[in-house]
């Protein structure tokens, strides 16, 4: 044969036998299989990030799985629990990226958005703190890209708002808002952004360095771009969402709690910046919870939680807590309660049902802290002559001390003997009280225990609580393994505890408390503390 | 199986022309190319949518002998068969039973390897004897090295403490590179595939004078990106879109030169081996990033033996050999993410290099008497590693070792005993004893027995005991050394018949391995990672190969591992390890003229964690290969020096499924390859 002919055979070979390259679509999509265990739900990646009760339903709670994003609907009457549903992915759109989660369902990518606003690298968001507002919505946390996502409890799907943002003010600059859309614009979204500038002068960080105008922002002074959404409440007609804003652990740009009107007489809930308030610095670094809390006298207030700036390792606290007192009808900081280098959990205040002992765990210790809210009962507390916040260390004249537990007395809770060194894990903790009020439970990360406490409260708001007899350790519970090598292949890591509400078998079958664990899988665990 | 290599004759002097040859090569590469670029456009229009024991017997050639020992479980791997099939490295070893890759991205991806249960650490990678895995993470990447430069692989699955030291739990893997010929010989391969793929290789091996002179070079450039089915949790919340795999990219470069001379009573030899590496490091698919890593490593060995039996005149029936090797190993590694690590908000910059040197002196003595044959050998190591780094202090470490090892031959040499005992220390860690004793018996021609009973461990490496503290992870000094228990019993089975027709093998072997101390990285605080040493652990199962050659033509082998490694205290199996692997092939054809190959890979469930509630479900795939020799085909012009002009066809996971060998890290769906290798 010509060798001319022989070539183009040879040159004709290479494509007519080599075809298009696949793209692993045929067959089954690569499927990672979770089993439940013989007390726990397992769900994907490591650590699910919220879980909470539904209002009005003792039966079921929400848990957030952390990547993918969904909701699930928890079953607390079965063992283990089960979900409701195989909650939906969040819808995806093409992207630059390699992800191209739409969550806010504005029919672009979220990272894509994010990079055309100047946000660079490709991002997703990453769920936190869950909060059902009502039967149909609940409010979840994410940050990376920062905002809150609206999900509904009955399937885990998006749930929409209208978006509504302010005219230009004094009290509110839409250059700041640039997620936001302009006046007049109302569109429907999933999700709303908690990404503001919030500048002026002397801003310093944690570490008290001058903080860089970030990008977008005002270039010209001290300035910072909120991050790290931490959590949201509802108290009456405003949203409140906490940012911790987070430069690099331990150095953060000052905490704030956002506000927004959330107007519910129509549907979809209409929300928006408030107009002249919609951004309440806090007085220490690292806001991480919010707690809404009624006084006797019927006034709202919101309760902030200050973690302080800590450690990247959880190993110490460079600034101290504090729980700030916000008057969610002035939107101002009224109070607030300095608790020291406790490093102030993140899961949130617990409150006994005749609001006067509010517990919350710790983000660096085996131990709780505590304050008494009725140096919260005065009606005019802020509202007077005196400088804003007012701290109540027992320190200001005129002002109660609403310090029980804190730095220099905290509440020690017991140590597993065969648990990890302290010195290697360096605990968090978690607590709730009982809905009639009679113990609380407080969890331990590295221990893996529960702690059941019991609870004292003098009768009389007007008698100062002891923290000597006020919590009583009644027993520990080990309901997982520590952080151990040992402890490989078991469950462990454990994180937020929930307390179902009602008598054991009378009022519910089942577990009586849950809780998130981290390793090896994430979970929703159930254990039966007085529930036979 | 016997391996028949071709029958070439290398007598003629070496030249490549320029005219004709070139056009040809560069028709196919181009015509490659061409593919790919159709595929890219096709791509473009879519944009709008979403998204036992083995042992070969050889003829021809001479072949590395096996530094083995009897009764050990080792294959041989004849490399020049592997790339007439268009295969890399770990396709080779993908086929060999109890050998786990796993693949972490497309061609020019990471490659580790898994031996009957064992982490990637417990199986050091040798190139002729000297190690050459990562003295950093004790982590052989196989995919730094190219098969051009390689004649043989041998894979001992099994103990291999008793013969390399410190991290042989599982097995070993020795790579044995090309020697010189006595005739000189050149071979240019050339290749091309998708994910804008091109590699290449030159090799030439001569006689200069008293010299001989092997050189090779290979090279592997891809842009790599791929598509790919995102995984899929069951309980819920995601979905598995095609994504492209970004940031896959790779730059290779592998040389390797010998030279070698025969004095009046001793040989001499230096090795070179350069890599060099450049590729992209995507991480999980989850979270794609921009990291890349660069690694550079020179490998020089400079050895003088007397390999052939030198007579010892006082008494005749004494053979005696030595050899003294000196091999230096130097490291570089940079690590680059712009995105930064651990939340930072800058970029990381890491930047290692390890230098190891080794001296080696082993002598051997063959004695015959007490009825058989016997090799009492002795061998004397030292090792200093010293590592160098802009996160962290440098460190360095000095270790030694002696071996003294009995080879024992009875009956005709049906009976063969071999213990050994290996001390070995470390500075800062305590001696390690090492016994061993292999026991292989060949009760007729066609049975074959074997046992075996071995102690192993590995030493931690410096990344493990020195990873700076940056809050997120950790070293851990106070590591202990991973110990091991092991043993193992085969048979082996081959046809007693003369008929072609029943022409084959049956091998079966049973393995258990007690495993204590095995080092993990684990979640030792809320938000840190360290190192640390496991409770013990059990890996058994067994191993099943049936070879059948009913035909010159014909050869299947069908391979069946099951493996149970299980952490003894919750009794759940250990993350990364396949339940099950059964591995098929059919090859047709006279080796000498055309080879078609097909295989099916079966890989059963991947546990991702040790609590058995999360795991990666099975699949299948498929690959299947093509080559002919076209001159004999008269499909080339005349060239004197041409001996032959193979061109090769391959296509993997030909299923076009969605593979992953570990969670996080897909591979490439159907894809393909063309080569065509030359020999002058």
């Amino acid at each position: 044969m010509p060798t001319r002919f022989n070539f183009l055979v040879t040159f004709l070979l290479g494509p007519a036998l080599l075809g298009c390259p696949g793209d692993a679509s045929d067959g089954q999509a690569p499927l990672r299989i979770l089993n439940s265990t013989a007390s726990c739900l397992t769900i994907a990646a490591k650590f699910p990030s919220g879980l909470a009760k539904i209002p009005g339903n003792d039966r079921e709670a929400v848990a957030i799985q952390f990547d993918p994003p969904a909701l699930f609907r928890v079953n607390l009457e079965t063992e283990p629990p089960t979900s409701a549903f195989v909650p939906p992915p969040l819808p995806e759109v093409l992207s630059t990226c390699s992800s191209g989660v739409d969550s806010d369902s504005d029919g672009i990518a979220d990272s894509d958005r994010s990079v055309a606003l100047g946000i660079p690298r490709c991002r997703k968001p990453q769920p936190g703190t869950v909060r059902p507002l009502d039967p149909t919505r609940a409010a979840v946390t994410t940050s990376d890209i920062e905002q809150v996502l609206f999900l509904d409890p009955r399937d885990g799907s998006l749930r929409h708002i209208q978006l509504d943002a302010p005219a230009a003010g004094p009290g509110f600059d839409p250059d700041d808002w640039f997620f936001w859309p302009l006046a007049g614009v109302t569109p429907y979204r999933t999700a709303f952004s908690t990404i503001t500038c919030v500048d002026g002068p002397g801003f310093v960080d944690s570490l008290g360095d001058p903080i860089l105008a970030p990008l977008r922002c005002d270039p010209l002074v001290n300035g910072f771009r909120t991050n790290l959404t931490a959590d949201v409440a509802v108290v009456g007609s405003r949203l409140f969402v906490a940012t911790s804003n987070l430069i690099q652990a331990p150095r953060y740009a000052p905490g704030t709690v956002l506000v927004f009107d959330y107007d519910t007489s129509i549907d979809p809930p209409r929300v928006g910046p408030h107009a002249t308030n919609a951004v309440i610095l806090t007085s220490a670094y690292n806001a991480t919870s919010l707690t809404p809390y009624q006084t006797p006298s019927g006034r709202d207030l919101l309760l902030v939680g200050l973690t302080g700036a800590i450690q990247g390792d959880g190993s110490a606290a460079v600034t101290p807590a504090a729980i700030d007192v916000v008057d969610t009808d002035t939107l101002t900081l009224i109070a607030t309660i300095p608790l020291g280098l406790t490093g102030l959990g993140f899961s949130g205040l617990a409150i006994d049902p005749s609001n006067r002992l509010a517990l919350a765990g710790s983000a660096l210790r085996r131990q709780l802290v505590g304050i008494d809210l009725a140096a919260l009962d005065d009606p005019t507390l802020g509202l007077g002559p005196q400088t804003l916040p007012i701290v109540l260390d027992g320190m200001t004249p005129g002002f109660p001390d609403a310090r029980v537990f804190s730095e220099s007395n905290p509440f020690a809770l017991p140590k597993r003997p065969d648990g990890p060194l302290d010195t290697v894990c360096f605990s968090q903790t978690s607590v709730d009280i009982k809905d009639d009020g009679s113990f609380a439970l407080a969890s331990d990360r590295c221990d893996g225990t529960m702690t059941r406490l019991f609870i004292s409260l003098p009768a009389s708001r007007l008698t100062a609580i002891d923290p000597g007899t006020v919590l009583t350790v009644d027993r520990r519970i080990d309901v997982a393994a520590p952080l151990l090598p040992s402890s490989t292949g078991e469950t462990r890591d454990i994180g937020r505890v929930l307390i179902r509400d009602g008598t054991p078998t009378v009022d519910f079958q089942g577990p009586d408390v849950y809780y998130l664990a981290g390793e090896e899988a994430a979970s929703v665990c159930g254990v039966r503390i007085d529930a036979l | 199986m016997p391996v028949l290599l071709r029958n070439s004759d290398r007598s003629r002097a070496l030249r490549v022309h320029a005219a004709g040859q070139p056009a040809r090569f560069f028709g196919v590469v181009a015509s490659t190319a061409a593919a790919c670029v159709l595929c890219a456009q096709a791509d473009a229009v879519r944009a709008d949518e979403l998204e036992g024991v083995e042992e070969m017997v050889v003829v021809g050639d001479e072949r590395a002998p096996m530094d083995v020992l009897a009764g050990a479980s080792t294959t041989r791997i004849d490399v020049d068969q592997g790339l007439l099939e268009g295969a890399r490295l770990d396709d080779l070893l993908a086929e060999v039973p109890g050998v786990q890759v796993r693949r972490l991205g497309g061609a020019g991806g990471s490659v580790e390897l898994s031996i009957r249960g064992s982490s990637p650490q417990q199986v050091p990678v040798f190139l002729d004897g000297i190690r050459i895995e990562s003295g950093l993470t004790s982590r052989g990447d196989l995919s730094t090295v190219c098969l051009d430069v390689l004649d043989e692989i041998q894979v001992t699955r099994g103990a291999g403490a008793a013969r390399a030291g410190s991290g042989g739990i599982g097995g070993l893997v020795n790579l044995v590179p090309r020697k010189a010929q006595a005739e000189p010989e050149t071979r240019v391969r050339i290749g091309g595939g998708h994910f804008g793929t091109v590699e290449g290789s030159v090799r030439h091996a001569r006689m200069l004078g008293p010299w001989s002179v092997n050189a090779a070079y290979c090279g592997l450039q891809t842009d790599g990106d791929f598509k790919f089915q995102r995984e899929r949790p069951s309980s819920g919340g995601g979905f598995s879109p095609i994504e492209r795999r970004r940031n896959n990219k790779a730059d290779r470069h592998t040389t390797l030169v010998r030279l070698g001379r025969d004095f009046e009573s001793a040989r001499l030899e230096l090795t070179q081996l350069f890599t060099h590496l450049d590729r992209g490091a995507p991480g999980l698919e989850t979270n794609q990033r921009r990291a890349d890593e660069r690694g550079a490593s020179l490998l020089s060995v400079l050895r003088l033996s007397n390999p052939d039996a030198v007579d010892d005149e006082s008494a005749p029936s004494h053979l005696w050999q030595w050899k003294a090797t000196l091999a230096h190993r130097f490291e570089e590694n940079r690590f680059r993410d712009p995105e930064g690590l651990g939340g930072s908000l800058f970029p990381s910059k890491i930047g290692t290099t390890l230098q190891s040197v080794t001296p080696r002196l082993s002598t051997t003595r063959i004695h015959t008497g007490f009825g058989g044959e016997h090799s009492f050998s002795l061998l004397v190591e030292g090792r200093f590693d010293h590592r160098a780094s802009n996160e962290a202090k440098s460190k360095s470490r000095w270790g030694g070792s002696a071996r003294v090892e009995v080879t024992s031959a009875w009956f005709d040499n049906r009976l063969r005993i071999s213990p050994s005992l290996r001390l070995e220390r470390f500075d800062g860690l305590d001696a390690e004893w090492i016994p061993a004793l292999f026991v292989e018996m060949d009760l007729t021609d066609w049975l074959r027995l074997k046992a075996s009973a071995s102690r192993s461990y590995r030493a931690p490496s410096f990344q493990e005991l020195y990873l700076p503290d940056k809050g997120f992870e950790r070293g851990n000094e106070d590591l202990r050394p991973e110990d091991a228990q092991n043993v193992e019993f085969g048979v082996r089975i081959s046809s007693p018949f003369e008929s072609d027709w029943l022409d084959g093998e049956i091998e079966f072997t049973y393995f258990l391995a007690e495993i204590d101390r095995s080092i993990v990285f684990q979640k030792v605080s809320p938000s840190t990672f360290a190192f640390v040493n496991l409770d013990a652990s059990t890996n058994r199962g067994h191993e099943l190969t049936v070879t059948w050659r009913p035909h010159d033509w014909i050869r299947i082998v069908a391979s069946r591992t099951v493996t149970e490694a299980r952490l003894d205290s919750n009794d759940e199996r250990l993350p990364g390890i396949a339940v099950s692997q059964t591995d098929g092939r059919i090859e047709l054809g006279p080796r000498d003229r055309f080879k078609l190959v097909g295989e099916v890979h079966y890989t059963g469930r991947l546990p991702n964690n040790t609590a058995g509630n999360d795991f990666l479900a099975s699949r299948v795939a498929y690959d299947a290969s093509a080559a002919v020799d076209l001159v004999p085909l008269s499909f080339t012009p005349t060239f004197p020096t041409l001996e032959s002009l193979w061109l090769t066809v391959r296509g993997r996971n030909l299923g076009n499924v969605a593979l992953r060998d570990t969670s996080g890290f897909p591979r490439p769906g159907r894809s393909g390859s063309i080569t065509l290798e030359g020999v002058f």
